[in-house]
């Protein structure tokens, strides 16, 4: 059977992967001046955007070097770049020295979710980034 | 533990599990000591048609692994759109399992 550890990091690989992808395959589409495809479910079924809305269009703007452009769309691009950026590297070096550094990272930062007011504060944030989405109308 | 105890656990609980951990359930529960019979019968199992629902409903959003306590898992759904579309589809399938898994789970940590 699988371990957790195992799990995790071949989750993260693909799941890095996928993103890397479909980074590139936008970019690709913003380079040819064609419109990326609208896969967000909530926006195909009920019309409105979901909180994450906006995020590949913001990290494209990143990638671009417009960074106030990138928060206007969405602040979570920022997250969602950094990740791109960091997480392969972590994940290499990980696997390179046989540690287990980011699985331990990763533990400890869902350990702050235990914490309510921690909770509390994330939840609002993305409900308010929810409440921007629909007014700008993403 | 009593039989009969056991087997009325079983009924009553029988939703909350895999069919082929029922047999598992019912083995370590007639193994167990009767002193741990209040802890089993005060655990709050999760129901797997209510996180079906959430997933349907909110899945977009990662609800439905918040609500059964993947919070990693709900986190990056939650900023990735629901796994650009996909994961939110092939949660609609998976939700349920992962319940009752996660009901195993809890189950396991009090009789284990």
């Amino acid at each position: 059977m699988m371990t957790e550890l195992r799990k995790f990091y071949y989750f993260t690989t693909s799941f890095l992967l996928v993103g890397l992808g479909w980074i590139a395959w936008n970019l690709f589409c913003f380079q040819q001046a064609k419109p990326g495809l609208q896969i967000c479910v909530l926006k195909n079924t009920v019309g409105l955007p979901c909180p994450s809305c906006g995020t590949t269009r913001s990290v494209l703007h990143l990638v671009h070097g417009d960074l106030s452009t990138a928060l206007l769309m969405n602040p979570f691009g920022i997250f969602a770049f950094l990740g791109l950026v960091v997480f392969p590297f972590w994940i290499l070096y990980d696997y390179w020295n046989g540690k287990k550094t980011l699985w331990t990272y990763y533990l400890q930062f869902i350990n702050f979710f235990s914490n309510k007011i921690f909770s509390i504060v994330v939840i609002v944030l993305v409900l308010l980034n929810w409440i921007w989405n629909i007014q700008k109308g993403i | 533990m009593e039989i009969s105890k056991v087997d009325m656990f079983v009924i009553n609980n029988a939703k909350y599990f895999q069919h082929n951990q029922l047999m598992y359930v019912r083995e370590r529960l007639i193994a167990t000591d009767e002193s741990k019979w209040v802890y089993i019968q005060t655990l709050q199992f999760k129901d797997p048609t209510t996180s079906l629902i959430i997933s349907v409903l909110v899945g977009a959003l990662g609800i439905d692994r918040f609500l059964i306590g993947d919070t990693g898992l709900g986190i990056a759904k939650l900023l990735t759109c629901g796994g650009l579309g996909i994961w939110v589809i092939v949660d609609w399938f998976l939700i349920m399992g992962k319940t009752k898994e996660k009901n195993f789970e809890m189950f396991q940590q009090i009789v284990g």
